[in-house]
Parts: structure tokens; sequence; C-alpha cells
């Protein structure tokens, strides 16, 4: 049977609660946590999809990924295909537009042999894109203050599509802007 | 939802006046013809007091006024003795158009509009004051008030698509249009008020991008659900193993019997658990085939539905003829009814939007030139009032239009004159043309009957354009005329421009669409029936010579294979000018749903839209008139060469015989190796491999390992052990790729030893050639 809160054995139980002994370790433990706050502060994350092209491992905010499909068949365009442009596919019976990641970065070739191939569809604002890449590894939050800048040799390059490097699991990994590599590829189909 | 979210209050007020004004117009005619006034009215009153209320919640105090007052004349008509006269319809429909003008306007100019329309619309209120008092007798300069003919009203920001739920089923099965009785005015007028605005009320508006998703998904739930079929099959293999485990049981409890009563018993046990696990088996297969068609059954219909969401009711689209007839008689001091039937009659929405322009053009004509004046008429014996009919069925699977008159007719000595006139003929051969082929000079462009040009129709754009139109959604236009009688034109066009029936082949290794309704024949040509002209080929085909080109030089796409001893030819082209496009093979006729290409792309050359097959992979459908084009420049500038020596087999090609009892890896490997030019055939195990092996002539084995009846290592073993059979090279393709494995198949005496993931390069194809050398 349950007390109402008139009751006196309630009233009881709230101050024995009230009055209870301190943990031996309750001081250190807030101690711990207030000192710790300064830093947690910062700690704003972007969640990102990871992937490898060729040999580069890759992510793109998760925000613009539609789906991770699996292989599917690509269709080249006559006279239109080009290494950017592989041509179209399906996605869960939708029609897209199918491009090189490989290609446009110039990182290797897809091997279409490996059981870990699969396609993602990216959400664009002027249409979607499906690319390959060669394996996918997950999701990963990456906090946003840990993203290192790109080393010196790559900062100089024109046609860079990463804007920061970092840490997820045990591997680094390039933050792809995505913007510049959908204007890239909106400019390479045409 | 976020459909309808995404309009403005601005969106929503344009839709209520378009729906609203058909409904007043429509009321407004039919009580000119005199129909039964009082629905009318109510309907006609109702309208406009609906757009008075929208135009109040767009602040539109203008709008609201011009409502306030046409509703106002219409109680009058109601509830007094008033009766409108034409002069007074003339005033309240002129209001109408004003309204509808409005509502095309963007909603940034309004203010624009506003001040411009004022004086039109003080003095519109005016006279429907005059009217409602009965003392309004028209006006010599009404055509001044009339506003610009209505924008059509397409500037929506969002590309949205009226959708009324049609059933799929009457968008295929042909419904007789003739269940509206036909008769002088009848036809109009049984569209009742009530009747009309129930149609209305059913059209939602979707975003042609969702319908296309939702087009894609219903799509891919008709591929997924094939996954069923297989499944099944699995779980009739699985039923057969349990089948001979007991089989074998059997035998051993015949062994056992004498021996040991233990062992027996528990032989017995578990021959029983076998039997359950069996029925078990056979029953959820059951289960399963029945939940298969369900659902199958759920997602074609579903499909169906979708694709047939693009078909409106042929009504829809002629909803403002019976106004364009009234006020083009009138003016003309003509007496017309205009008959439409077949209203309910389904139609692709894109192919109805595209019949309004040349209708438009063929009613005036017959409204200026086709029917006579009622004097004119009543001296021929006619009755003095025209009448024009607009016909819409199914026939054969196409939506046939007729759009007919009883006027003067095509006087066809006049025309035979005109055509010599022109100096598109000679005299004499014009006297040898039939009226049939005399009536073919209308549908030249620019070809002009009509004696003077007025502003309603001889501007000599007619029916070129209607026959324009008809070619560019691949259907025909006709045109009969007995003079005296009438004129009628027919339209066959296709029922949808989103489901075209294709004939699939293959080019370059990849399949192809070519609609039907595009291509004149397909042939397969002897390769001896081939005759080489510097360097070009051709074949004759009923006395004509027609050259050949292979398909994958037009596309641009690298060969893949060789011909046999006949060549898979598409006919493309008219009679002045005839290609036979050469492809690999045909693969069959397919219904393809047309998905437009991604407009980022722009115009593809020779590809006009593209699909999704059965099994989910896309295709592209050919632009026949641009691969035309493509073939045209590229044999002027001599680019594009003939069928080479090289491109036909003539020599014995090299046999293969693939084994494997997977029924997917012998197709994937046999057609790898067809497509590459190879003689391929298969068996189903082991077993049957040795059979064919040793009644046959292989240049190449290719086998898996693990097979019922007998193993790839035990027929390598046979092979190598056979005098006749030991040179003959054998590869084993497995999907065992531990080294082991590997060293088993070589030590019985393979040649290769390849894993099942080389089919997806060229890795298996290298080491074939590798072997025995290319195909021929």
């Amino acid at each position: 049977m349950g007390h109402c809160r008139n009751c006196e054995v309630y009233r009881q139980g709230g101050l024995e609660l009230l009055e209870r002994a301190v943990p031996a370790d309750y001081l250190h433990a807030w101690t711990e946590l207030i000192a710790k706050g300064k830093e947690a502060e910062s700690s704003a994350t972007t969640s990102y999809v990871v992937f490898r092209v060729g040999q580069s491992w890759l992510a793109l905010r998760t925000v613009v990924l539609g789906e991770v499909a699996p292989r599917g068949v690509i269709r080249s365009l006559p006279h239109r295909s080009s290494d950017v442009l592989l041509g179209l596919t399906a996605v869960r019976g939708e029609l897209h537009l199918c491009v090189s990641l490989h290609s446009l970065i110039g990182d290797g070739v897809l091997d279409p042999s490996a059981p870990t191939v699969r396609f993602l569809l990216v959400r664009d604002h002027n249409g979607d894109w499906v690319f390959p890449v060669d394996e996918v590894d997950g999701i990963h939050d990456v906090v946003d203050a840990a993203v290192e800048p790109l080393p010196a040799t790559l900062a100089h390059v024109s046609a860079v599509y990463t804007r920061g490097i970092a840490q997820c699991g045990d591997r680094p990994v390039g933050l792809i802007d995505e913007r510049l590599v959908f204007s890239a590829l909106g400019r390479r189909i045409a | 939802m976020s459909d309808l979210g995404s309009y403005s209050m601005w969106e929503l007020f344009r839709g209520e006046v378009e729906s609203q004004m058909q409904v007043l117009t429509d009321g407004l005619l039919a009580i000119e013809r005199g129909a039964e006034p009082q629905a009318h009215l109510a309907a006609t009153m109702r309208a406009a007091h609906s757009i008075k209320g929208a135009a109040r919640i767009v602040q539109l105090q203008d709008a609201v006024r011009l409502a306030h007052a046409m509703e106002d004349c219409l109680v009058a008509a109601q509830e007094t003795e008033l009766v409108l006269n034409a002069a007074g319809i003339d005033v309240l429909l002129t209001a109408g158009d004003v309204l509808a003008g409005l509502s095309s306007v963007e909603e940034a100019s309004v203010p624009q509009w506003a001040e411009a329309h004022n004086t039109t619309i003080d003095e519109l209120i005016t006279r429907l004051g005059l009217v409602r008092a009965g003392n309004w007798q028209g006006s010599s300069h009404e055509a001044a008030l009339r506003p610009e003919p209505p924008v059509p009203p397409a500037s929506a920001p969002v590309q949205s698509l009226e959708v009324v739920p049609t059933s799929a089923e009457t968008g295929v099965t042909s419904k007789p249009a003739t269940d509206t009785a036909p008769g002088a005015v009848g036809a109009e007028s049984q569209a009742t008020p009530a009747r009309r605005e129930e149609t209305q009320d059913r059209a939602l508006r979707v975003s042609a991008q969702t319908l296309n998703r939702l087009m894609g998904l219903a799509g891919e739930a008709v591929v997924q659900c094939r996954w069923f079929e297989p499944f099944g099959e699995a779980l009739i293999a699985l039923k057969r193993r349990q089948q001979e485990i007991i089989e074998l049981l059997d035998m051993l409890q015949t062994r056992l019997d004498q021996t040991d009563g233990d062992r027996a018993d528990w032989l017995a046990t578990a021959k029983t658990k076998l039997e359950t696990l069996r029925q078990t088996t056979v029953e959820r297969h059951g289960e399963l085939e029945t939940f298969a068609m369900r659902s199958s059954g759920l997602s074609e219909r579903l499909y169906r539905e979708v694709v047939g969401t693009r078909m409106r009711p042929f009504g829809d689209g002629v909803a403002g003829f019976p106004r364009l007839v009234r006020d083009v008689a009138r003016q003309l001091g003509k007496q017309v009814t205009l008959d439409i039937l077949g209203r309910e009659t389904p139609i692709d929405r894109e192919v109805l939007d595209r019949l309004e322009a040349p209708l438009n053009h063929m009613i005036r004509n017959s409204l200026d030139h086709g029917l006579e004046a009622p004097e004119e008429r009543v001296g021929a014996g006619k009755p003095p009032h025209g009448t024009i009919r607009i016909e819409a069925r199914h026939r054969a699977g196409l939506f046939v239009l007729t759009l007919s008159d009883d006027g003067r007719g095509v006087d066809t000595e006049r025309l035979r004159a005109k055509v010599v006139e022109r100096g598109l003929a000679t005299a004499e051969m014009a006297t040898d043309f039939s009226e049939a082929e005399l009536i073919e000079f209308l549908f030249l462009p620019g070809f002009s009957t009509a004696g003077k040009v007025s502003d309603i129709s001889g501007r000599g754009v007619g029916l070129d354009v209607v026959q324009e139109m008809a070619k560019s959604v691949g259907g025909m236009a006709r045109l009969t005329s007995r003079l005296g009688k009438g004129t009628a034109l027919s339209l066959e066009l296709p029922l949808t421009l989103s489901v075209v029936r294709t004939l699939v082949a293959e080019i370059g290794g990849e399949p192809f669409a070519f609609p039907l309704t595009r291509i004149a024949k397909t042939v397969a040509v002897p390769a001896t029936d081939l005759i080489s002209i510097e360097g070009q080929q051709y074949f004759r085909l009923d006395e004509e010579r027609i050259g050949v080109v292979p398909a994958y030089e037009v596309l641009g796409i690298p060969r893949t294979q060789v011909w046999g001893e006949t060549i898979p030819v598409i006919l493309l082209g008219d009679r002045s000018a005839r290609y036979g496009l050469a492809v690999d093979r045909f693969l069959g006729e397919h219904d393809m749903v047309v998905r437009p290409l991604d407009q980022r792309l722009g115009k593809a050359r020779d590809i006009s839209a593209a699909a999704v097959m059965d099994d989910g992979s896309p295709i592209l459908i050919m632009d026949v008139e641009d691969l035309i084009r493509s073939v045209e420049s590229e044999l002027k500038e001599g680019r594009l060469r003939g069928l080479r020596r090289v491109d036909i087999a003539t020599v014995k090609r090299r046999r293969i015989l693939v084994v494997d009892d997977s029924i997917t890896v012998r197709e994937v490997e046999r057609t790898l190796l067809k497509n590459r030019g190879y003689e391929v055939d298969v068996a189903v195990d082991g077993m049957d491999g040795w059979n064919a092996l040793r009644s046959g002539q292989y240049d190449l084995a290719v086998s898996d390992v693990d097979m019922p009846r007998m193993t790839g290592i035990e027929l390598v073993s046979r092979m190598k052990a056979d005098p006749r059979l030991k040179s003959v090279p054998v590869m084993i393709v497995s999907y065992k790729d531990r080294e082991e494995d590997r060293l088993r198949g070589l030590e019985a005496g393979a040649d290769r030893y390849m894993t099942k993931s080389s089919f997806h390069d060229d890795t298996l194809l290298a080491a074939v050639h590798e072997l025995i050398g290319p195909p021929v």
C-alpha cells in the first residue's frame, strides 16, 4: 500500500533522505566534475559518415547523406560519360546520376570486385548524387574543436575538397567540404 | 503534407479562383443555352461567393467588390423575375475574366495590377448593377473592357500536377465514350453543376517530384517482391535435401533392424523428427508462397495506381472550349452548339496539356471557315445552328479524339487549284490526286485555303501544328471531309507518355530501349546478304537498299562482340531515308515507365529518357530522331564506317563448357563468355559435364568444385585420366579461396584455379584468353 504525501511515514522518509550521511568520495567527485567543466564547454560535435575512396579515408557530414546502398548497375551515357560522370544508376527504384569521387579527388580506381563496395547517395539542393566508395566505416561524431588543419603540402593545392582532418576511431580522416565537392561535380558533368 | 504547406496564401487564392471560375463559366453558359436555370444559378452564385471569400483573405478589395457585384446579380436572377440575357452574361463572363487574369498575376505584382484595372473594375461593377436592375442591353465597345486573353496560370513556383484519383483500371481498359448520349445540346447540359463540383473537390495538388519519388518507390516494391521466388526455390531445395536424408535413414533402418534394437529405436526417432521437420518446411513454403503472391499482387497494384495518377479525365482539358465557342460564335454572328463526348476518358496529363493549343486552333478554324452563317445553312437545307463535336474514346490501346463539324467541308476542287497555284504540283499531276491525297496538302506548314486572314483563324497555322503535336507524342492526325456535309479531324494518340512499349536491344554489352512507335521494323539480316560499296554495307529489303551501320559506332561505345551468321538490325527513319542499325542482339519487348533525365545533364545526345528495368537496373531510352541525325552527320563527315570483316565471325568459334550447379553462376559465366564471342554450352553438375565433354568438342571446360553427383575435382581427375580429354584445358572457378583448396584443384590437374570474384573484372576473360586464345 502506498502512503499519501501528508502522512507521517512519508515525511519521515523525506527527512531521512535529506539528512543521510554524505558518501565518502562525495566531495571529491564534485570537485572533479566542476574542475572539468571548462573543458566540456567546447565539446560541440558534428556527425560524419566515414568511408574509403582509393587509399583515402574521407568523411561527409551525415546531414547530406541520403542512403548507403548496395552496389548497383551503372549505365553509361553514350557520348557523355567521362572519368567523373559514370552514368545513371538506380537506388530504391529512383534514377540518379552516378559520379566517381575517385576521379574527382584523383585517388586510385574503384576495385569493383571488393565485397565492401557501397553506393553513397548524397543530397545536394540541386539534385542528388550517387558515388561508389570502396568501403564504408560508419557514422562518427567529431568534436568540432578537435579538427586539425590540413598539412601544408595539401593546403596549397588548388583542388582540395577537404577542410580538415579528424581522428575517427584509430584513423585520421579527411573531412570533405560537401559544397566544394557538389559544385565541382556540377561543373565536371556539364 | 509538405506539399500544401509550401503554398502561400496567394497560391491557395489562385487555386480557388481557378476552380471556381470553371464552375462559374460552365454555369453561365448553361444558363445562356436555356438549361434549367435554378440549379446553375445556385452553383454560379456559390462560386462567386467563394471567390469573394478567398479575395477577402488575401485582402484584395477590388476583387472582393467585383465578386460581390457578381454575386448580387446572380442572387437577383435567382430570387426575382430577372432573366439573364446574352448581354448580361457577357458582363458576368468579362468580370470573371478579370478575376481569372488576377489569379495569374505573380503575388509581387498585385498592386500594379490593381492600379491598372481599377477603372475597368469600377465600370464592370456599374454594369453589373445595371444588369441586376434589368437595364443593360449591351455595349458596342464591350471588347474594350475585355482583358487580355487569360494567361495560363501555370507559373506556380513548385511544378505541380493535379491528381485526380482515377483508377488504373480505367486507365487501361477502354471505356465506351458513348455513355453520354449524343444530342444537339444534350452532352453539355448533362454535366450538372453538382457533378462538376464533385470532380473539382477530388483534385489534389502534388508536386511532380513527389510523384516521381512515389513511382520510384512503388517500382522498387515490385522489384523487391521478386526476391520471394528464388527464396521459395531455395526452400524447395531444402525440402528435397531433407527427403534425401530420410531416404538414407530408411536404408540404414533396413540394415539395422535385425542387429540392434536400441539403435533402431534412435534411428526411428531421428526419422520421425526429420519427417516433422520436412512437414514444417513444406508448410512454411506454402505460407511463403501465399504471402509472396499477396504482396507482389499488392505492390503491382500500387505501382499501377501510381502510374495511373498521371492520367486525367479528358474533360479537364476541354473545360475552356464551351466559352471559346460561345464567344467566337457570338462575334461572328453564328449559332453554334459544342458537344463534348467522352469527358471521362482518361488520358495522360502531358498529352492533355499539349492537346489544348492545337484543339484551340482547330475549333477556331471550324467556327470561322467550317461552319456557315445561319442564312447560308438554312439555304443548304441544314438547321440554322451548326454543331461542333469533340469526341474522345479509347480504341485498341490508343486515345482517339475526333473533332468534327457539320459545316461546308473542304472544297477539294478549290484545293486542287490552290496546290497548282502554289506550284506544289503541276496541273497534270494535280488532276490525278485523289481527295485523300489533296487533303494531305492541308497539313503542309503555311498552307491555308482561307480566303482572308481574320483575327480568328486562317494564318496558315492549324493543321500543321496539329500534325506536329501528334507526331511529337508518337501519334497521328487525319482529316476527312465531305463537301457540304462537314469536316472531321481525328487524332490517334498514345494513352500515356509515362509508359512506352519498347524494344530492348543490346549494344556494346548494355541494354538500350527503342520506343516501338519510333522504329520501322526489325530484321535479322544474314551476313551473306550484306553487299559492300566503298566500305559501307547495305542489304535489300523489298526492292529497297538499306545501309547498315553498327550501333556501337554511332553511340561511340566499345565493341564487345562479333556478329554470327545473322545480324540483328533495327530499321529507323521514314521512306525518304532509312538506316539499319546493327545491334548485338534483341532482348525483347518491354513496357518502360519513362523517367526524365536529370536536368543537370542538359540534352543527352541520342537519349530521350531513362527507365528502371524489371530487375531494378537502369536503362536508357533512345531518342530515335536524334539517333537518325547522329547517323546522318557521322556519315556526312565520313567518320562512320560500315560493318568490317572483323565484326562478323566467319570462322568456327571456340567452344567452352561451363559446369556449375548454381543457375546464377552458370548464367553469369555463360553471358560473360558469350558476350566476348565464345560459343558456350552449360552443364548442371559434374556428371552432366562429364557426359557433355565425352560427346562434344570443347576447347575449354570451366567448372565449379562443390556439385552434386560428381564434384569438380573428380571431373578434372577423370578428364586428365582420359586419353582423348586430357589435352582439353580446365579452369576451376570456386567460392573457396583458401590455399589448400587451390592446391587440391591444381593437383587434380586443373590449368587454372580462380575465385568467383573474378567475374567482376577481366581476370576470368583474361585467363580464358590466355588458355585458348580469342573466340575466333
